[in-house]
């Protein structure tokens, strides 16, 4: 055996772990025991790590009358478990570590996608797996622990749904997808949230939070032996289940001509939302669509901008394109000036977008990419984003693909923005939402 | 990483971190505040940062925004109680390009009538949809409370700032450009010593001879608890901000000890301080309520305030919860394991600004503007690890009545208005 590749296996080989790949510094291994991943980063006299567990299972997993569930769950995993009573606290582990402490911890909940996180001082390390491992198992789901959080989770539903953006675009989906369940808002109806039963909760906790569903990162301030021992510690006592994990492949029929939705609410509030489907993340597409989204309402320069705020028609315009594994709802939202008509201002923007040219987006485009080049080079100076965007690269099932952004950037050309200009806004991929104050 | 505090200029002070980074950060403060501010003077500060971006030399506006958008970098300003805040974020190697940009802007502003016709018109247009920010103006209508129409945290009614916004010329914003190329500037950059380096020229040939420290009126008054409300029916839930003034500066001995308190009570994120244990948690009337120390500086007195929301059918309960754990708080001060464990919490935050350039950016650049030198920063921060548990509970005692609290409440109001008023006089 060659020198080269004695020192290479001994870097990469690990007591209990498959080595699976490294790309650029971010290495990749599977616990052998139970499946788990891991993902390795180091980064070096900060002082701080962050520990980031994705389970591949969020919104588009719900069926009918359980939206919401996987995010009610994650709101969960902030309870006591069976451990934690062991030791007699009435207070989980996790929330302790964060009183106790002053560790950075949260979770989010999206459509592919579970994540908890916690940063903190590189000594920390082997607390946060342990509450990590134990919460991955152990939670307690019965009525006199989800009633009060379910209250929490309505005023935060009612937090959102107050705003009318959010409000517009809960609609949006539900119109855009008939089938799928990108059609609801992760934070489900708020009458699934009222008719959740401990049953309901316990059997998707069991269903999708095992070790064999799951992503853990380590990026930070200590070294690759440690932090994967400590994994491997408070991990591979987990046993994954011998079933498989229940996956649905839903297939949206075909959206034959324009979609419309309105919401009438008091309010002094008008909007415009126009909705088109787009490609699934990380693909190229994906990447193209965040560019046009950009050139069509990023910032002053960009053209809905141009026509609607400067010239007083709107207050504000904004873009939004999430980052899902299967094709998904992308949306422009306006809001209308004072006296402006939605549907002028729809079939002004319609106009607009159809009238696009090389030379109008040319340079834009250009700008875009080195205004994505930039804020990625910003986002991956923290130990925490870096974990916030991998994961999504994750959810997808393509984390290493997180190094290739800037090479995807560069072979997006005008003509190929200018075809998915065409594509993407014809009336048989379109969803049209207004909502209409009537103070 | 090389840190440093440079006050030696007269026209200006330079903080850095020399970092091996690809990236460069430059974060400015400059004080402008120097008179009580009309509903003009407001309306020319909202719509400033715009004019600024407006065209430069011979660059119209979109070949100037244009030209900083190529490079892939960022220029942020804005104007909020009498500061102007900037923030410069590019790639290092474009960082001298930028700076070329924004000291034409600085220099050559150009201020023409098309745009000034055009920032007017999209003003209005953002005032108008303010008026539904429930949380802003909650926020506001408490300072308003607390400071007098001379202080620089006092705001116009935005209906007053909509109809001073057609009343604004090329004039206005020429006088305030001058006042702040004749201000002194608190800047603070995160890069490599070549960029900390252009900084510093760049800060030279921008900032006119002679550049002075603004000193405006400062006026806190003491007002009884009273409750202020704003009915936005559209909102569905009430946003409440509420807040006491805190007769005492930067530098006061009670200062420390007040912010270790406030962050026991109502640590501001995540789920450490006393309110969200109880509010949130244990009684699920909220999504979130924390509360913080504002407004303080070497020469003005800040005030304490609790923010929250709760929806309308819920908003009386929850007042009355956050008041009983206020009550407790005062009468009974904190826990010799509260003090413990919230100077680890103070600890560990420290700890974690560190796993980012930017983060340790922003820590450093809050120090510089108050004047600190970096030994007088680890000296502020190490006098936390010593405070008593009796210095915070006096502390507490003689500043955190909150039988002396304004609450502010914006949202759909009128339902609870009654309730609100009799249990404020209750308290």
């Amino acid at each position: 055996m060659s020198k080269k590749r004695t020192a290479n296996q001994a870097k990469t080989q690990l007591a209990g772990y498959e080595y699976i790949k490294t790309v650029s510094g971010i290495e990749e291994y599977r616990l052998r025991r139970n499946g788990l991943r891991v993902l390795f980063y180091n980064r070096p006299e900060t002082g701080v790590v962050t520990s980031n567990i994705t389970y591949l299972v969020g919104a588009r997993d719900e069926a009918r009358g359980e939206t919401g569930v996987a995010h009610m769950l994650e709101h969960m995993l902030f309870k006591p478990t069976n451990f934690d009573r062991a030791r007699g606290l009435t207070d989980s582990w996790s929330m302790n570590f964060e009183r106790n402490t002053g560790s950075v911890l949260n979770a989010n909940t999206w459509k592919d996608r579970t994540t908890y996180y916690f940063s903190y001082p590189t000594d920390m390390l082997d607390e946060a797996l342990q509450i990590e491992a134990e919460r991955m198992t152990g939670v307690i789901l019965n009525d006199k622990e989800l009633n009060p959080e379910r209250g929490n989770v309505l005023s935060e539903f009612d937090m959102y749904n107050g705003d009318p953006d959010f409000a517009l675009s809960v609609q949006m989906v539900s119109t855009a997808y008939h089938s799928h369940p990108y059609g609801h808002e992760t934070i489900g109806y708020r009458e699934d949230i009222e008719d959740y039963t401990p049953a309901k909760l316990e059997k998707f906790y069991r269903d999708y939070y095992r070790p064999d569903n799951a992503v853990m990162m380590v990026v930070g301030d200590i070294d690759r032996d440690t932090a994967l021992k400590a994994v491997k510690k408070h991990f591979s006592g987990i046993s994954s289940p011998k079933t498989a994990i229940p996956r649905f492949s839903i297939r949206e029929p075909k959206q034959e001509g324009l979609r419309r939705v309105t919401i009438t609410r008091p309010s002094t509030t008008n909007l415009l939302a126009i909705g088109f489907k787009h490609s699934g993340f990380p693909s190229q597409e994906w990447f193209a669509t965040t560019i046009m989204l950009d050139v069509l309402t990023g910032g002053a320069e960009s053209l809905l901008h141009k026509l609607l705020v400067d010239t007083g028609k709107a207050s504000s315009v904004s873009g939004a394109i999430e980052p899902t594994s299967e094709e998904n709802l992308g949306m422009i939202s306006i809001n209308l000036a004072k006296g402006q008509e939605h549907e002028e201002i729809e079939s002004l923007v319609l106009h607009a977008i159809s009238a696009l040219d090389k030379s109008t987006i040319d340079n834009l485009i250009k700008k875009s990419k080195e205004q994505i080049l930039t804020q990625e080079l910003f986002s991956r100076q923290h130990s925490l984003k870096i974990c916030q965007e991998l994961t999504e690269y994750v959810a997808s099932g393509h984390w290493e693909r997180y190094e290739e952004t800037p090479n995807i950037l560069k072979q997006i050309s005008t003509k190929q923005i200018l075809q998915l200009l065409s594509k993407l806004f014809v009336e048989s991929n379109l969803t049209i939402g207004y909502f209409k104050g009537n103070n | 990483m090389k840190y440093n505090i440079d006050k030696s200029a007269q026209k200006f002070s330079l903080a850095s971190i020399e970092a091996n980074v690809p990236t460069v950060t430059t974060n400015i403060t400059i004080d402008l505040h120097s008179a009580a501010g009309t509903q003009k003077s407001q309306a020319v500060e909202h719509m400033y940062a715009d004019s600024l971006l407006s065209g430069a030399g011979s660059m119209t506006r979109d070949e100037f925004i244009g030209a900083i958008n190529l490079l892939g970098a960022s220029v942020s300003v804005k104007i909020a109680n009498g500061y102007l805040i900037a923030t410069l974020k590019c790639r290092g190697e474009q960082y001298k390009k930028l700076l070329k940009l924004v000291e034409l802007m600085f220099t050559e502003p150009t201020f023409n009538s098309k745009e000034i016709k055009r920032i007017k018109d999209t003003s209005i247009n953002e005032l108008e949809q303010a008026k539904e920010d429930s949380r802003s103006i909650a926020h506001s209508n408490l300072l308003n409370k607390l400071y007098g129409p001379a202080d620089r945290k006092y705001s116009q009614p935005i209906d007053e700032i909509i109809a001073a916004v057609p009343t604004v010329s090329k004039t206005n914003f020429v006088a305030l450009h001058n006042k702040v190329r004749q201000s002194r500037w608190i800047v603070s950059v995160a890069g490599k010593q070549a960029d900390i380096d252009f900084t510093k020229r760049f800060l030279d040939k921008i900032i006119v001879k002679n550049a002075t420290n603004n000193s405006g009126p400062h006026k806190q008054l003491q007002p009884k608890a009273a409750l202020v409300t704003t009915n936005i029916p559209s909102r569905s839930n009430i946003d409440f901000s509420i807040g006491a003034p805190i007769p005492i500066t930067l530098h006061h001995p009670d200062y420390l000890p007040l912010t270790l308190g406030i962050n026991v009570l109502a640590k501001w994120g995540g789920f450490s301080g006393r309110l969200m244990s109880t509010v949130r948690e244990k009684e699920g009337l909220t999504y979130g309520i924390y509360g913080s120390l504002q407004g303080f500086s070497n020469n003005e007195q800040g005030l304490w305030r609790i923010m929250t929301f709760f929806a309308p059918d819920k908003a009386l309960q929850g007042i009355a919860s956050t008041y009983r754990e206020l009550k407790k708080f005062y009468q009974h001060g904190i826990t010799e394991e509260e003090l413990s464990r919230f100077k680890t919490i103070t600890k560990t935050g420290q700890t974690l600004v560190n796993d980012s350039i930017g983060g340790m950016l922003a820590d450093l650049h809050n120090y510089h503007v108050h004047g600190f030198s970096l030994a007088e920063m680890k000296v502020h921060k190490d006098k936390i690890d010593k405070l008593t548990r009796k210095e915070v509970n006096q502390a507490i005692k003689k500043h955190l009545d909150p039988r002396q609290l304004v609450i502010s409440a914006a949202g759909p109001t009128k339902t609870v208005k009654k309730d609100l008023l009799k249990f404020i006089k209750g308290v």
